[in-house]
């Protein structure tokens, strides 16, 4: 049951059509972050990538708010509801991830690559957390 | 980011923020124990842009948006360069480069800048002499006219540079100006010669640029002073410009330069910090620098990605924006208000508040902390948040909240007419009708209620026809008439124009009806 409620997230995640804004906002981001090799550029398109986060939630937030409450009234417990919030935050932050790390990789910032890795774990924990407790709400 | 920006931001974001706290209590509402205020009568219209405003003000969409206008806008200033406007002509020089001001400069400036010039002073208020005007170019030879061997303009100034440095005034072979009568106007002792300055006359520095006062060309045709008798070349250690110039007057300073071109591309800065332009040599033609600045190719980009990044959050984030004013708007439109209105409130109402929330980084940008691009990139951004949203608004609200046509009218009283009579009445009083002409008319009675179908024909329009219903039917002790009204029309007329049609026809049958019940 955790395994299709997960690739449930997932599809969900895939699907919807904040996906396609997220992608959208990796690739013209990227192309910023090539063009101007500055450090205080990749710190607001990171802070950017937060915002773009949230907007696509937004965007999907009918169904993720459908789907959630669906899951809460068939008696989902806390850890599985929050499971597949963060499985569906995970898939939206991959793009960005990915895109970012090979950014970083490309000039060697390893430190920085772990901070930021770090800041969007920390993210995704603490979005999750309080989508959960909005929806709950 | 410099830590002063950060300084500046700070207070100004938490003022702002501050500002938008005390509004949004102000605004909240009154409760129970609270004392009501005052009524005022109030626009409609004013009403609800304010409450437009009030609601973008606090929606978390128009919140998110601002934050990613503010950080884009603030990359862009980070990421933005200037160049001087920069162009290159092919023409043969005779010099390394030429600086040019529309302003008096003084000599000690001119020899931060070089060391070996020509410096000229077209001054073009005229000098009026025995009623003739004469224009004067106030000259200082800065290089060294008698050992070297030039070949290039300075050969032709040999001559003249060497009059100068001994303090002679020089004019035309032409010219009427004696010693006395130029001694007499300056008010001080001069020395005349006169030699043949029609070579000077055309000496073309760039095209359109002439040595002699010049201002310009226009067509082809270059607007110069074309007789060399009115022309007076007077060395600067005369100091005569001040006296010339006493009321003001209109002063161009040009520099031939002859040093080494690298050390004019070096200083480029520094003289358009000064002059207009400056023109310097390269190979086979002249590149000319001008003071004013243009975006660089990357200034550009940058303005245009981070015009693409905010598009993709706005589409995104913008429907649940739209949604919000939708719900205020489905209660308008029950009140009567048209979709129009209803828009342009919504796009006034919005740009209001983006415009009010683009305080803090206007500020900033005047006080010069970062790139006025920034500035630039928010109004951009905020022109197609606006367009965006009227787009969306359109095709969102669309023909479904498209209010509905008024196409009928009740009327209920006690006193009852007979069918044949409404019938004949109603026809007497549209057959003389300006707009409408009668087709047809007839009265059908049925068990409990009677009907008088009329057919009106549009008189202003070729095929527009409208079919009224007048439905008469008892309510208790009073007697209720109904106009139904329906237009159409074969011709290919707007919605509104058969909206307004129908509100004609239904005026006046209702009209009819009630002259008809009352007579």
């Amino acid at each position: 049951m955790y395994r299709e409620l997960v690739l449930q997230s997932a599809k969900l995640s895939i699907t919807g059509k904040g996906m396609i804004y997220i992608i959208l906002f990796v690739a013209s981001s990227t192309i910023y972050l090539f063009m101007f090799d500055i450090q205080l550029v990749f710190v607001n398109m990171m802070l950017l990538s937060f915002v773009a986060v949230l907007t696509s939630i937004l965007s999907d937030k009918k169904t993720l708010v459908q789907y959630i409450l669906v899951l809460i009234l068939s008696g989902a417990r806390k850890k599985l509801i929050l499971i597949c919030i963060r499985v569906y935050l995970i898939l939206r932050l991959l793009p960005i991830i990915i895109a970012y790390v090979m950014y970083l990789l490309r000039f060697s910032l390893y430190i920085i690559m772990t901070v930021t890795l770090i800041a969007y774990v920390v993210y995704m924990f603490s979005l999750s957390y309080v989508l959960y407790k909005v929806l709950r709400r | 980011m410099p830590i002063e920006t950060i300084l500046i931001l700070l207070p100004t974001s938490a003022v702002f923020i501050c500002i938008i706290i005390l509004v949004a209590t102000k605004y909240r509402g009154f409760v129970e124990e609270d004392h009501l205020s005052e009524i005022k009568l109030v626009s409609p219209a004013f009403k609800l842009i304010k409450n437009v405003v009030k609601k973008s003000f606090l929606s978390s969409e128009v919140l998110l948006i601002l934050l990613t206008i503010y950080i884009l806008s603030l990359t862009v200033a980070y990421t933005s360069s200037f160049a001087f406007t920069s162009q290159i002509i092919s023409t043969e020089t005779h010099y390394n480069a030429l600086i040019v001001g529309k302003h008096l400069v003084p000599p000690e400036v001119v020899d931060s800048i070089t060391q070996r010039y020509i410096l000229v002073y077209q001054i073009f208020k005229g000098i009026e002499i025995n009623e003739s005007t004469y224009y004067a170019l106030i000259i200082k030879c800065n290089f060294n006219y008698i050992n070297e061997n030039n070949v290039d303009i300075r050969s032709e100034f040999y001559r003249y540079c060497d009059y100068l440095s001994q303090n002679y005034v020089i004019a035309d072979d032409d010219s009427y100006v004696d010693n006395a009568i130029l001694s007499n106007f300056l008010g001080m002792d001069i020395q005349l010669v006169k030699v043949d300055l029609s070579k000077l006359m055309s000496l073309e520095l760039l095209p359109g640029v002439y040595f002699v006062h010049s201002i310009g060309t226009i067509g082809g045709l270059s607007l110069r002073i074309e007789d060399e008798s009115k022309i007076l070349l007077i060395p600067i250690s005369i100091n005569i410009e001040k006296k010339l110039c006493s009321e003001g007057c209109e002063v161009q300073t040009m520099v031939v330069g002859f040093d080494f071109i690298e050390k004019y591309k070096n200083e480029v800065n520094n003289v358009l910090d000064i002059f207009d332009y400056i023109a310097i040599s390269t190979d086979g033609g002249l590149q000319i620098l001008s003071r004013s600045l243009t975006p660089t190719p990357k200034t550009l980009m940058s303005i245009f990605l981070s015009f693409i990044i905010s598009m993709i959050m706005i589409y995104a984030i913008g429907g649940g924006f739209i949604e919000k004013m939708l719900s205020m708007g489905r209660d308008l439109f029950i009140l009567g208000a048209t979709r129009k209105f209803f828009k342009s409130a919504v796009l006034l109402g919005t740009t209001i508040t983006l415009f009010l929330m683009s305080l803090p980084l206007v500020s900033i940008a005047w006080m010069g902390l970062i790139n006025s691009v920034a500035v630039l990139n928010y109004v951009i951004s905020v022109i197609g948040f606006v367009v965006m949203t009227s787009y969306r608004l359109r095709s969102v609200a669309g023909e479904v909240l498209h209010p509905e046509l008024i196409g009928s009218y009740s009327y209920v009283v006690s006193v009852f007419t007979s069918l044949d009579k409404l019938t004949s009445c109603l026809r007497g009083i549209l057959s003389k009708d300006d707009f409408f002409a009668i087709s047809e008319v007839e009265g059908i009675k049925e068990e409990k209620v009677q009907i008088i179908r009329i057919e009106l024909i549009y008189k202003k329009a070729l095929s527009t026809l409208a079919s009224v219903e007048i439905y008469v039917d008892r309510i208790n002790n009073n007697f209720r008439y109904t106009v139904f009204v329906d237009v159409w029309s074969m011709e290919d007329s707007t919605r509104e124009f058969l909206s307004s049609i129908q509100r004609l026809a239904l005026s006046k049958t209702v009209g009819g009806v009630i002259s008809c019940i009352e007579s």
